[in-house]
């Protein structure tokens, strides 16, 4: 019997393996991936009158607020590097891990129409939002790299590129990476507890306050830097930093810990994603 | 040889309230298809079909069972799955022949002839929010039309669109089982599984209780609708039967708790399963009183009828004292057996529901 179900191209079982992971069978529908971050990308340039405009507009007003709220007004530490290409660095790699985030949560109950009517590993919503968003980071990084040499060039400061600017890719990567890990984890639990959906909003500006976005690890008390020291996003951002503008606190080890948080989130998200993928069509 | 092997499949769900009680939607169900063969499957509402071909395209996990499936297999549900109204026609090919798992190449490879073949070359840039819902159906079809899977699956795919897109989508399944592909074929249509099909499956209850020649299964589904009777539920009305020639119809029931021994105002409609009323029958008609006898009565309805083949839906009216006692809404189904009307092989080409007599002559 067992000879024979070699032969089958297709078996269909009650319950697979907890610890499969279908990385082949995601391999095989790369195409698809593509095709959804095209989807993705095209929908958001037709569907706005300002199309990828908005990409520009949401960090600046948002850099002009933060300059004005924690710059002006709190007068907050910003490593010594002119505060709005403090923010600016600082809201474009965190603004990709929370829209990257955000949409990633939302795959089962935002592909719910499309789940119940034709198989394709789940996987492959979440990691095409998770690249589709890489497009709006882009251009966002460009906006980012433009300040950055305006400031350079035409005004007197310390800003400087560091070594740590090779690191780039990892840590997009990083980001990428966790932002897909948290986000298929809450999308897998919201099927379940549709109230952690009210959670999302406030949760991801809870942790970009624990985070440093808008204030460095050097500014925190130490009393408190043990929060920072947990906080798997916290190397990530200082490293961007350090590499771009030559300021930020943070060791090769920050960033192991923070790596190996991150795989492991990964790894909690994939199977728990895979659990939910198999039921979750009989409960909605 | 047998490409399709189930054996035992069941999908059994959990419902939530105090009881815990269990829906079995498909228990037990154990059958083959060979290849190149066409398989139907009947069943009323309920019956379990959707949920095992939902099964059998892995949307969901059965609970007992296995499932063997050897050469490349689609499992349609619906048509244009994924579709974006945003993208143009021709992304949205891509984008709904990938998700039925068909490569970038391959689709590429066919592209010229899903947009020939689906009538709107002249939009296919055009984004398909300014597509009309025929054209956004004929561009979907296109795309199964020419998925190059060996076996296909179709779940009431085709009970959309009008007659012609119809007619146009039976010829391409035709085309299909020409080619010698294997299909599983569920439809309401019961007279293009007729011509479809060789061997169908009756579904009742989530359990396959039939599973043989086409004439068989029909018979026994239509016998199977016909004495649906004892699942109406009414506070009046029982022993609900049903029976169905080609020409003629006969529904008979009793009446019981009737609040009084008043005359009964009786109704009694036949209409198209997406309910167009065809015919209606009431005792006001023809003057025919009817009074009860201890809140009970007995009730026989005869009539002619001109329809084509099919499954129709039968609805009664309960009245007494100008009141209603209680309407049915599609109490029961009223089936007109496969025959090939005016002697002509197609019954699914004459539009609409009715056949009558006619001559067309030169003169």
């Amino acid at each position: 019997m067992a000879k024979q179900e070699e032969n089958w191209s297709l078996v269909i079982k009650p319950q697979s393996n907890w610890l499969h992971l279908p990385l082949k069978e995601i391999w095989a529908y790369r195409d698809l991936v593509m095709i959804f971050v095209r989807r993705d990308i095209v929908a958001v340039y037709k569907q706005t009158v300002l199309g990828p405009l908005w990409f520009f507009l949401a960090p600046i007003f948002t850099v002009i607020a933060y300059n004005f709220v924690f710059g002006t007004i709190a007068n907050m530490d910003t490593d010594g590097i002119p505060k709005p290409v403090f923010y600016m660095a600082g809201t474009t790699l965190w603004g990709y891990f929370q829209t990257s985030f955000t949409a990633t949560s939302n795959t089962f109950t935002g592909n719910a129409a499309i789940f119940g009517k034709v198989y394709f590993p789940r996987m492959i919503a979440p990691i095409s939002t998770v690249i589709s968003s890489m497009f709006k980071f882009g251009i966002q990084m460009l906006m980012f790299l433009a300040f950055l040499g305006y400031y350079m060039v035409f005004e007197e400061n310390t800003l400087h590129f560091t070594k740590w600017i090779f690191a780039f890719p990892i840590l997009v990567l990083m980001m990428s990476s966790l932002s897909l890990g948290i986000g298929i984890i809450v999308s897998a639990l919201t099927t379940k507890y549709r109230d952690l959906k009210n959670f999302i909003g406030f949760g991801i500006t809870l942790v970009m306050y624990a985070s440093p976005v808008i204030y460095p690890v050097s500014a925190v008390p130490d009393s408190y830097s043990w929060f920072t020291r947990f906080n798997p996003i916290a190397p990530i951002l200082e490293a961007f930093r350090l590499g771009f503008t030559g300021a930020g606190t943070v060791s090769l080890i920050d960033l192991i810990y923070s790596g190996s948080f991150i795989l492991i989130v990964l790894f909690i998200g994939l199977l728990l994603f895979h659990q939910v993928e198999k039921t979750f069509m009989d409960t909605v | 040889m047998s490409v399709v092997k189930v054996i035992g499949l069941g999908k059994t769900y959990l419902l939530k309230g105090k009881d815990k009680s269990v829906l079995h939607a498909v228990k037990n169900a154990t059958f083959e298809l060979n290849e190149g063969e066409s398989v139907g499957i009947i069943g009323r509402n309920g019956a379990g079909k959707s949920t095992l071909l939902k099964l059998l395209a892995g949307v969901t996990l059965p609970t007992s069972g296995e499932a063997f499936i050897t050469g490349s297999f689609s499992s349609l549900l619906e048509v244009g799955t994924g579709f974006h109204p945003d993208l143009s026609g021709r992304d949205n090919i891509f984008l709904n022949a990938s998700i039925l798992g068909v490569s970038k190449h391959e689709t590429s490879l066919e592209l010229a002839n899903i947009i020939a073949f689906s009538g709107v070359e002249k939009f296919i840039d055009q984004p398909i929010r300014t597509y009309s819902s025929g054209m956004k159906l004929r561009l979907a079809f296109a795309i199964i039309a020419h998925l190059k899977t060996d076996i296909i699956a179709l779940d009431e795919v085709l009970a959309v669109g009008d007659s012609m897109f119809q007619i146009k989508c039976m010829e391409r399944i035709f085309e299909f089982k020409k080619q010698g592909r294997t299909i599983l074929f569920v439809s309401h249509n019961l007279s293009a599984i007729n011509k479809l099909c060789e061997r169908t499956l009756v579904l009742e209850s989530g359990s396959i209780v039939f599973d043989g020649p086409t004439d068989e299964a029909l018979k026994l589904y239509a016998d199977l609708t016909n004495s649906q009777s004892g699942q109406v539920v009414s506070k009046y009305l029982t022993d609900l039967e049903i029976g169905g020639t080609k020409s003629e119809g006969t529904v008979l029931f009793s009446l019981k708790n009737l609040p009084t021994n008043a005359a009964l105002d009786l109704g009694i409609n036949i209409g198209t399963s997406d309910g167009i009323s065809l015919y209606h029958f009431s005792n006001r008609f023809i003057n025919c009183d009817i009074t009860p006898e201890d809140s009970t009565a007995k009730i026989e309805v005869k009539f002619e009828h001109q329809l084509k083949p099919g499954n129709y839906s039968i609805s009664i009216y309960i009245g007494q004292n100008e009141q209603q006692l209680e309407w049915l809404s599609n109490a029961a189904s009223f089936l007109v057996p496969a025959f090939n009307p005016h002697g002509f092989h197609n019954p699914d080409s004459i539009q609409g529901p009715i056949i009558s007599n006619f001559s067309i002559s030169q003169s």
